[in-house]
């Protein structure tokens, strides 16, 4: 590509103004403008794009921390803060605590992108559980609800504690909870620990789980108590563990692997590709579409909030964001770089189409505390229920039809960025079933 | 296709037999000679599993979808049946996959079958991925199979959901022996004792106790092997030994539920299973406590059918719902069909080729055959019409006393195994991260899983223990390219 071709969308920018092109924020203006002028300079390079990644991957931690943070404060706000236990909690603070934690899943989801890729997330971070990939204590689904609730049970409170929640995790012998052995569904800790916790469990398909204030509600040495004191734990470690893997994309830190990654550019494009491919693949694209064929009504990722079209949605925006080298922060400025996409070649249009199909397939239309039923303001082509109405309205409808076709779409994008892998010479595992 | 078109019109002009018959002399010049062509034609020998052959030595190698396999909507089913071979189940009661038990062996697929892999005995009492079949003497009147135990059925389980007995403990302990190859050389294997506790609360533990141990084994290339045709297997069948080499090869015949009928047995270590699908739905039922489509009733034996076994079923779809549905189990069915045979390393190299000359002379290819042909499966092009090289014949053979679980299970008596595949065998150490072989696990490596054969195999175990170190090496690292 020679020079001069750099300089007619330079042209139509100047011509056109920003504005019309719709980048309205004036931060934006300035990055969007430093971009086209770091256009003129050179193509981006795949040194580039490793940085974006990094650059995307801190940003994106840090606001799921913070929002970690609001939902913990939320909670605290519930429940009381350690040594201020509330006996008799509100109704508003537990609503405001189910809002909060919705609030703050969809910047985690983003963060599913970076899984696989040998980078923090799939690392063992927690030095008092020195067996657990750190992605276990913050994400691990389904959890066994029984476990859970026998734990409660038969623990005392004073015996809830950090060390006790993160021990109990994926035991089969604590708390007299011998009989359930499925060992790594029982789990205390993380994102479902706390749904389940707030929502309770879910046989509905009209509305999520049906946990009342009563469960929280009770003095010294009720089973609401134990309740308490476990979300409040569970709620703070949560924070603590988003913390290690933030701090480990952050080169400020003392143990970061950022600096590592950004210097290793073959190391770390083999990273990307190979963990882009086997989250689209594997969990993405089918572990969290098994109720495709399992018609279990409850089969989803967030199944106690009814939250799952969030988690589907924001994890198509995850790929996005790397793909395009662009992610908006929560403070609604927008980072900028360059996104695998410089190395997409002919693949752009195909790409490009699928990606917006997985999340747009979604209709989000969040009120309140949960996902509502939305079929007006649902273009036609988009799944507009809840999630587990969809699983129930069976195989045969047109729901499940525009599901199926999602889960195609994602496949063939882990197909793409296979052959993006191997036009760019870039070495390749192929992950788990991918050929 | 040239090769082989030379290869059987050299097939043929030797089965014509031109020569005198007393000419034995000359005969097996002529084979030896046949066989220098054969072993030059065995052109794109790494290609264990034909086309859908997939080079891959990480420890994915044995989850890869077939390569020839590009068919997208193929590609998603087999993603869905990746997501159902990895499902955890978990308990009635439970919003997300209930189902679970009551009595199991294991809560997943993979929890046995890691990675699609090879399971191994563990020490102690817990035996996640050796399970145990059990039956008294006699035949089951329905299967014509082995005849269940009162009250505990046709397998051990150790687990059990909430409520539920489980069916008692199974320990193993090992004892050394030890021998010497014929350079003086020592070596040790490990036999295997069994301590059986079945759980008294359920009922009495027959004196009459028949049990079977039998490991995980490697999921790749079913498909291929159900590919193969009926006729071509029993080609291979000599169940009198009539041509008097020693090896007889019988046919075993098995139940398929699906329309109860006995079919020829393909899989399981008794070959006692028929089929695929047969295999998938009874592990769901027998492994993990999950009803099929096929098997609707939950394993709730004599004295378990009281209590609690009932929960199991899925609430709220109603008792003759099958927990895993019909569209799971054909995603499943194509998963396990169609995952790639892993390719071979190091074919090309000296003393990988001076070990496959030895598998041929020792007479190990007798039963662990290299070459085969599969038939046509209209709905799964890619595994039809393929040049695979499975190692197996997939048919029973008296693998001698020390071998024998003296158990029967449809044909195959106490001292008969199923020859197993010995595609992809070199990787199970990089997948699974160990190196443990045989139907129980006892083999610690290559040699002593040849040094433990006997019967029908003897006189190959015999001629192995002969060679030099340096050609029992060379066999060992023939298998590891495998």
């Amino acid at each position: 590509m020679s020079i001069k071709s750099y300089f007619l969308p330079l042209f139509l920018l100047l011509a056109f103004g920003c504005d019309r092109l719709g980048f309205n924020d004036k931060k934006d203006d300035q990055n969007i403008e430093l971009a086209v002028l770091a256009l003129l300079a050179s193509q981006p390079t795949k040194q580039d794009m490793v940085n974006t990644y990094a650059s995307i991957a801190l940003a994106n931690y840090e606001d799921s921390v913070a929002a970690a943070n609001s939902l913990k404060t939320a909670i605290e706000t519930f429940v009381g803060p350690s040594g201020s236990d509330i006996t008799n909690p509100s109704q508003a603070n537990m609503d405001a605590a189910k809002k909060a934690w919705l609030d703050a899943r969809p910047t985690y989801l983003q963060t599913e992108v970076f899984r696989f890729a040998k980078g923090p997330i799939d690392e063992k971070l927690d030095s008092r559980k020195p067996d657990a990939g750190i992605e276990t204590l913050i994400n691990a689904w389904p959890l066994d609800e029984l476990f859970v609730d026998c734990v409660i049970t038969n623990t005392t409170n004073s015996n809830l504690t950090e060390a006790y929640l993160l021990t109990a995790n994926t035991a089969t012998d604590i708390a007299s909870c011998t009989s359930f052995t499925s060992a790594d569904k029982n789990i205390t800790v993380g994102w479902h620990a706390i749904e389940y916790l707030l929502w309770g469990q879910d046989s509905s398909t009209s509305t999520a789980g049906n946990r009342t204030l009563a469960d929280f509600s009770g003095g010294t040495g009720t089973a609401a108590e134990k309740r308490r004191t476990f979300m409040r734990i569970t709620a703070k470690l949560l924070v603590d563990h988003l913390t290690l893997v933030k701090n480990k994309w952050d080169p400020t830190k003392t143990g970061n692997t950022a600096t590592a990654f950004k210097s290793d550019i073959s190391g770390s494009l083999t990273n990307i590709f190979t963990g882009l491919a086997a989250f689209t693949k594997s969990e993405w694209g089918s572990q969290r579409l098994n109720m495709i064929t399992s018609d279990d009504q409850e089969d989803e990722h967030s199944c106690f909030s009814d939250n799952t079209k969030a988690d589907f949605y924001y994890d198509a925006q995850g790929f996005i964001n790397i793909y395009s080298g662009s992610y908006k922060k929560s403070d609604g400025t927008t980072l900028t770089g360059a996104g695998l996409k410089i190395l997409a070649g002919s693949l752009d249009g195909t790409m490009t189409t699928n990606m917006n199909t997985t999340r747009d397939s979604f209709c989000l239309n969040v009120s309140g505390s949960s996902m509502s039923v939305d079929s007006t303001n649902c273009s036609e082509n988009t799944i507009k229920g809840k999630y587990d109405q969809l699983i129930s309205s069976g195989t045969a409808s047109s729901q499940m039809t525009i599901l199926r076709s999602v889960q195609k779409a994602i496949i063939t994008l882990a197909t793409n960025v296979q052959t993006m892998a191997k036009n760019n010479s870039i070495s390749f595992t192929a992950p788990t079933s991918i050929r | 296709m040239k090769t082989y078109l030379l290869l059987l019109l050299l097939i043929t002009l030797f089965q014509c037999n031109p020569f005198e018959t007393d000419n034995s002399k000359e005969k097996n010049n002529l084979l030896s000679q046949i066989l220098v062509l054969v072993a030059l034609e065995d052109l794109n020998e790494e290609f264990s599993g034909g086309e859908t052959t997939v080079f891959d030595t990480t420890s994915q190698a044995f989850q890869r979808s077939a390569q020839n396999m590009t068919d997208v909507d193929r590609l998603v089913t087999f993603a869905r049946g990746h997501a159902t071979f990895n499902v955890v189940w978990l308990s009635p009661g439970n919003s997300a996959n209930p189902g679970l038990g009551p009595t199991f062996n294991a809560n997943s697929c993979n929890a046995c079958h890691s990675l699609d892999g090879r399971g191994k005995p563990s020490s102690g009492i817990t035996q996640s991925s050796l399970l145990f079949r059990m039956s008294i003497p006699g035949k089951d009147g329905v299967t014509g199979g082995p005849l269940a135990v009162p009250d505990f059925g046709d397998q051990f389980n150790p687990g059990a959901i909430s409520g539920v007995f489980n069916e008692g403990t199974i320990s193993v302990s090992y004892s050394e022996e030890s021998g010497k190859y014929s350079d003086g050389e020592s070596y040790t294997l490990r036999r295997p004792s069994y301590t059986v506790n079945l759980n008294s609360s359920i009922g009495s533990q027959p004196s009459n106790l028949l049990i079977s141990p039998r490991i995980a084994q490697q999921n790749y290339g079913l498909g291929l092997l159900e590919a193969i045709s009926e006729e071509t297997i029993l080609m291979n069948a000599d169940p009198t030994d009539k041509n008097g080499d020693g090896i007889s090869g019988k046919a075993n015949y098995a139940y398929d539920p699906t329309d109860q009928t006995l079919k020829l047995g393909r899989f399981g270590w008794k070959a006692n299973q028929p089929n695929v699908n047969s295999q998938n739905q009874g592990a769901f039922l027998g492994d993990i406590g999950i009803t099929s489509p096929v098997l609707r009733s939950e394993n709730c034996p004599g004295s378990q059918s009281s209590g609690n076994c009932g929960l199991s079923v899925n609430t709220g779809k109603g008792v003759n719902i099958p927990e895993v549905t019909k569209a799971s189990m054909d995603g499943l069915n194509l998963y396990m069909k169609t995952i790639a045979v892993p390719g071979r390393r190091n074919w090309k190299n000296e003393t990988v080729l001076r070990g496959k000359q030895l598998m041929t002379t020792l007479g190990c290819t007798g039963c662990h055959i290299s070459k085969i042909f599969t038939g046509n499966i209209s709905e799964i092009p890619e595994i039809s019409s393929q040049v695979i090289r499975p190692y197996t014949d997939l048919l029973l053979h008296d693998m001698g006393e020390d071998l024998s679980d003296n158990r029967p299970d449809f044909l195959a008596d106490g001292k008969e195994w199923r020859t197993p595949p010995l595609w992809g065998v070199g990787l199970i150490k990089t997948v699974n991260g160990h190196d443990n072989l045989l139907h129980d696990g006892r083999a610690r490596g290559f040699s002593e899983a040849i040094l433990w054969h006997g019967g029908e195999a003897e006189s190959a175990k015999i001629k192995f223990k002969a060679l030099s170190k340096q050609d029992r090496d060379a066999l060992v690292t023939f298998l590891e390219s495998l």
